[in-house]
């Protein structure tokens, strides 16, 4: 293996946990969510000679996962059920963990577009910073957003 | 619930499910691409197919008793059918990348969409040669000729159905998100 694919190799383990948060929420079943990360991973190596340090590389990263789960056309073999209740977290379960349980299943429910607005907010970008990886005006992530934030608070109530 | 105060949870998941780097090493390989491996599983499986037939074709449909050219067009549609499936392995090998998602999705809706055209048209090319080389020796009457114009516009009219329908299918999903990005 080249020393550039070494570094990167090293770069996608220690930030691994945003490709998961990704098949999270773009994925239900385990075995999905697996495949999921395998295609981004795949991607991710193919399209790093082509990374030019513009953005940070967890930005960089972002970006082209979620354009695999954008474009992935694999059919979830689960039917998600679009009903606005979000299911019930076992009471043993700590309040944050039940927060996180309840959050990943209301943002599960928003269009494809809308995860991956939602997700880079969640991640703590601002909003120029998701008006460039996505590519649209910082006035309309704003708009979209609020939205999202409205349509998540239903689905969280 | 304020998504605001969610940030910092959904900033530390973890996932339980956490890969080594050997594991994430090995996913460098188009091997391990559940896509790309089904894709060439697919590739493998009619390459061998069609090579059987074309080596045991002159027996099966008379091939020595049939004009020149079906035969050659017979090999270029089975060859159609291959590259058509090798088209495919590219379009899902190559990354898509550009500068932003938008622009991203806007130069892969108009990847699939070429690749939706050449899909169609392949099969359809394959169906028409195939149904031509069968049908190439055959003493015509207007009971056979009718016979067999039906069951051609069927086969044609069944196969454009689908994969339009498929194809339809993947460019809305598509389309539907560039529309929510505005």
């Amino acid at each position: 293996m080249s020393t550039q694919n070494e570094i990167f190799l090293k770069v996608i383990h220690q930030n691994q946990a945003l490709i998961h948060k990704v098949c999270n929420i773009y994925r239900d079943t385990i075995e999905d969510k697996e495949d999921l990360f395998q295609e981004i991973t795949y991607q991710l190596f193919r399209a790093y000679p082509k990374f030019e340090g513009r953005s940070k590389i967890t930005t960089w990263m972002y970006r082209i996962a979620l354009n695999t789960a954008m474009a992935s056309f694999r059919k979830s073999k689960v039917i998600i059920s679009k009903d606005k209740a979000i299911p019930e977290v076992p009471l043993e379960e700590g309040e944050e963990s039940m927060n996180k349980e309840r959050l990943f299943s209301a943002i599960r429910q928003l269009d494809d577009a809308e995860k991956a607005l939602v997700s880079l907010y969640l991640e703590g970008m601002d909003y120029s910073e998701i008006a460039d990886v996505i590519g649209i005006t910082k006035n309309n992530v704003g708009v979209r957003l609020n939205r999202i934030k409205n349509k998540i608070k239903t689905l969280i109530k | 619930m304020e998504l605001d105060n969610l940030k910092s949870e959904y900033q530390n998941t973890d996932s339980n499910d956490s890969k080594s780097a050997n594991e994430l090493s090995k996913m460098r390989c188009s091997g391990s691409h559940p896509v790309l491996k089904g894709i060439k599983k697919q590739l493998i499986f009619e390459s061998v197919l069609w090579t059987l037939i074309l080596i045991v074709f002159y027996d099966f449909f008379d091939g020595h008793l049939r004009v020149f050219y079906w035969n050659v067009l017979l090999i270029l549609s089975i060859v159609l059918v291959l590259l058509h499936n090798v088209l495919g392995f590219i379009v899902v090998k190559t990354p898509i990348n550009d500068t932003s998602i938008k622009k991203s999705l806007k130069k892969y809706l108009s990847k699939i969409k070429r690749y939706s055209i050449a899909s169609i048209v392949s099969r359809v090319l394959a169906v028409t040669i195939f149904m031509g080389f069968l049908t190439s020796n055959v003493v015509w009457n207007t009971h056979k000729h009718w016979v067999s114009l039906v069951i051609f516009i069927t086969m044609i009219i069944t196969q454009v159905y689908f994969l339009n329908k498929v194809w339809n299918k993947r460019i809305k999903k598509i389309e539907n998100q560039m529309e929510i990005l505005g």
